[in-house]
């Protein structure tokens, strides 16, 4: 059960040259299409629009820190802007935490052309650092409340048990394998709660035993393309709009 | 652990919070049963508990020594502390930003409450609550289980348990099974501060010798007393410095009166702990200017709530940069712990007097003197004859005139450096020793021989 949960929760590596290992976790949370219109700087214009957060753990010798990761994609006018990311919670209606220690930063744009017409796509990444001891007590949480500020907005909702389950998945997965390990593994059991939440994380997309079966299944050409482009939505967009556009040119 | 390489603090923290989730299910699952009342007390108890097993295992080592350690008895104790707006992980995570003052009230909260580990106050006062015996029996069980895991807890901090540490489970699985019922009386015998304070006055007055001594100690410790009444009664009292120069030859009886000393402010109250740390130049003094500092303060750590008892004073003279180091930290110390510590220096007359006048923070605080005169060669042979008698010895009256010659003329050959009592328990060796060879040779060993010392055993 420890394994498998480990197994679905976090990918370890470690750089043997810098000493450097990271844990990363195997599922975003994600906000996309209506979640963000008319937060931040996106308006109805925006081709494409999406906010992931990532949960990452690095290490070397006796420092240590968790990262909340976000990436930020948007095709819209405006920049987003991600380096002023701030992000609040309220655990169990009693605990605030405040994120703001940004320990990282990344943009790049890419232009792409639609007919006669080019559009460009921006992508942001910034890390907000977690004390262990924020960390803990998220993990410990039965509700989260979170405010992600950046630009000149704001997405406050509430975590949904699947995204709560991803921190405290992780948590076990990285730290502690006993911690709540039955009501973890119930959660993703076959037999358990098998109910998606479109508008959420991106684990109910399988269990751990969907898992298990993937691992045996043989895969056509096709799924590989989907499973590829489900997973670099970033990469195959733009290539698909570009071929797109190419091909509407050629046919008109 | 998930993972055992992730850094020992992190993994401090994972402990903790396991630590922190036991005592709220403790908490949630078995104090709802009791009075608001019993709730405190009990909970209280538990505290003391678990802080005594703290200094317990870790012999009252100090903080710096211990942080890990000490980070879960804070655990234990925010965890047990009701109505406080901060979370117990978040205060070790965040500890070096906590400010001086909140970090020594942790520090001394594990200190000040923790007991003499003879008993678990928590199990005996729950032995004692009229509530049902099944309710009883539960809570039992639980309290029993969560200080065993608290203690697993620490001895597994680093990941292996040592022969002590084991040594210290048996002998908290022996407390966890005593029969409470039974320490009530033994409590009641061992917490007896008055019977304590007479005992020591009765130890006192069997000493050989120290006539003088033995009054001004006596005079102190009533001072001390009616100075503790007049407190307890809401009256002012008069301040008085405790700390004191022990000035005489080796042997005198220095170390023996400081031990009486601190044992009767201990019945008094005045020192929590009572206990005596002797100490010299060599252990306080280091290789380095300004380890010194932090060597000195290690020792004046162990002896908070007792009595710090620096022989051979002198050897810290101003001349040298380490011991005027030392001094320093020293008179800090007492400064910053005026209630909490009392300071004997010890030594020859002569440089005593020098060492006290060479720094006036020295001549301000110690202000008390008590001088041990060389004990007479009578009053050695009285010594040297009641440690025979302890030992079921008879000495010979032609034995015992002789040993009169012997001690005196050790005393004129070895002048300044003669060791007194020491040289006498020496002595006592040697005679014994001899007795044993004598006997081993004789053909029928008969009782009376194995307790009889003759002239031929003493030394030529």
């Amino acid at each position: 059960m420890k394994q498998k949960i480990k197994d679905y929760f976090v990918e370890i590596n470690s750089d043997k040259f810098t000493k450097v290992k990271t844990i990363n976790c195997k599922h975003d949370i994600t906000w996309k299409g209506k979640d963000l219109k008319n937060k931040f700087m996106l308006t109805e214009n925006s081709y494409m629009n999406e906010l992931k957060m990532g949960i990452d753990y690095r290490q070397k010798d006796e420092v240590d820190s968790v990262f909340f990761t976000f990436n930020y994609a948007n095709s819209d006018g405006g920049y987003p802007g991600m380096t002023n990311i701030k992000m609040y919670l309220i655990l169990d209606d009693d605990k605030n935490i405040e994120l703001s220690e940004s320990s990282g930063f990344d943009h790049s744009s890419r232009s792409s052309r639609v007919g006669d017409n080019y559009i460009n796509v921006y992508f942001e990444t910034a890390q907000l650092a977690v004390s262990m001891s924020d960390f803990i007590s998220i993990a410990n949480a039965k509700k989260i409340e979170y405010s992600i500020r950046f630009g000149n907005g704001s997405l406050e909702k509430i975590f949904s048990q699947n995204d709560i389950m991803i921190f405290k998945g992780f948590y076990n997965a990285a730290f502690d394998d006993d911690f709540e390990t039955e009501s973890i593994y119930n959660k993703f059991n076959p037999s358990g709660n098998k109910k998606t939440n479109k508008n959420s994380s991106t684990i109910h997309a399988e269990s751990l035993s969907e898992i298990e079966e993937n691992n045996y299944d043989e895969n056509t050409t096709w799924d590989n393309i989907k499973n590829w482009a489900a997973k670099n939505p970033f990469i195959f967009w733009p290539i698909a709009i570009t071929l797109l556009g190419m091909w509407v040119e050629k046919c008109g | 652990m998930a993972n055992s390489k992730i850094p020992n603090r992190t993994q401090l923290l994972i402990k903790s919070d396991k630590l922190r989730k036991s005592i709220q299910s403790f908490k949630s699952l078995n104090l709802n049963k009791l009075t608001d009342l019993d709730k405190g007390i009990i909970t209280d108890k538990i505290k003391g508990d678990g802080y005594s097993i703290v200094t317990n295992l870790l012999e009252y080592n100090i903080f710096e020594e211990s942080q890990f350690e000490y980070a879960l008895s804070f655990v234990w104790s925010i965890e047990f502390t009701e109505k406080l707006n901060f979370s117990s992980i978040e205060v070790i995570d965040k500890w070096e930003y906590l400010d001086e003052a909140a970090q020594s009230v942790l520090i001394n909260s594990v200190k000040d409450n923790s007991h003499s580990f003879k008993y678990l106050e928590s199990l005996f006062y729950l032995n004692n609550l009229n509530i049902d015996a099944s309710i009883k029996q539960k809570i039992k069980n639980s309290i029993e289980t969560l200080i065993i895991d608290y203690f697993t807890l620490i001895v597994n901090l680093d990941n292996q348990i040592s022969d002590f540490e084991k040594e210290k489970y048996e002998e908290l699985k022996r407390l966890l099974q005593l029969d409470y019922s039974a320490v009530k009386e033994d409590s009641s015998n061992t917490f007896s501060s008055e019977d304590s304070l007479e005992e020591t006055l009765k130890e006192l007055e069997e000493l050989v010798g120290l006539s003088d001594i033995k009054n001004e100690v006596k005079s102190l410790i009533n001072f001390a007393k009616v100075n503790e009444i007049r407190k307890e009664k809401g009256l002012p009292t008069v301040s008085l410095s405790l700390h004191s120069v022990f000035f005489g030859p080796p042997g005198t009886g220095k170390t023996t009166i400081a031990r009486l000393i601190s044992k009767s402010f201990k019945s008094l109250g005045i020192l929590k702990k009572g206990h005596l740390v002797e100490t010299d130049r060599s252990q306080l003094v280091a290789g380095y200017v300004g380890q010194t500092a932090i060597k000195t303060k290690q020792v004046l750590d162990k002896a908070l709530d007792g009595v710090l008892f620096i022989d051979e004073a002198y050897s810290l003279s101003n001349d040298d940069e380490f011991g005027k180091e030392a001094i320093d930290t020293i008179l800090k110390y007492m400064e910053d712990n005026r209630d909490r510590l009392i300071v004997i220096v010890a030594g020859y007359e002569n440089e005593m007097g020098n060492f006290i006048n060479s720094n006036p923070g020295l001549k301000s605080r110690f202000n008390k003197y008590f001088s041990f005169p060389n004990y007479s060669g009578s009053e050695l042979v009285d010594i040297l004859l009641r440690i025979t008698t302890k030992n079921k010895f008879n000495m010979s009256e032609d034995a015992t005139n002789k040993l009169t010659y012997i001690i005196n003329d050790a005393i004129f050959a070895e002048g300044k450096q003669f060791g007194n009592a020491r040289y006498v328990r020496n002595l006592y060796e040697k005679i014994v020793q001899n007795q044993f060879m004598r006997v081993s040779q004789l053909e029928n060993i008969e009782e009376e021989h194995l307790s009889e010392i003759t002239i031929s055993d003493l030394p030529n």
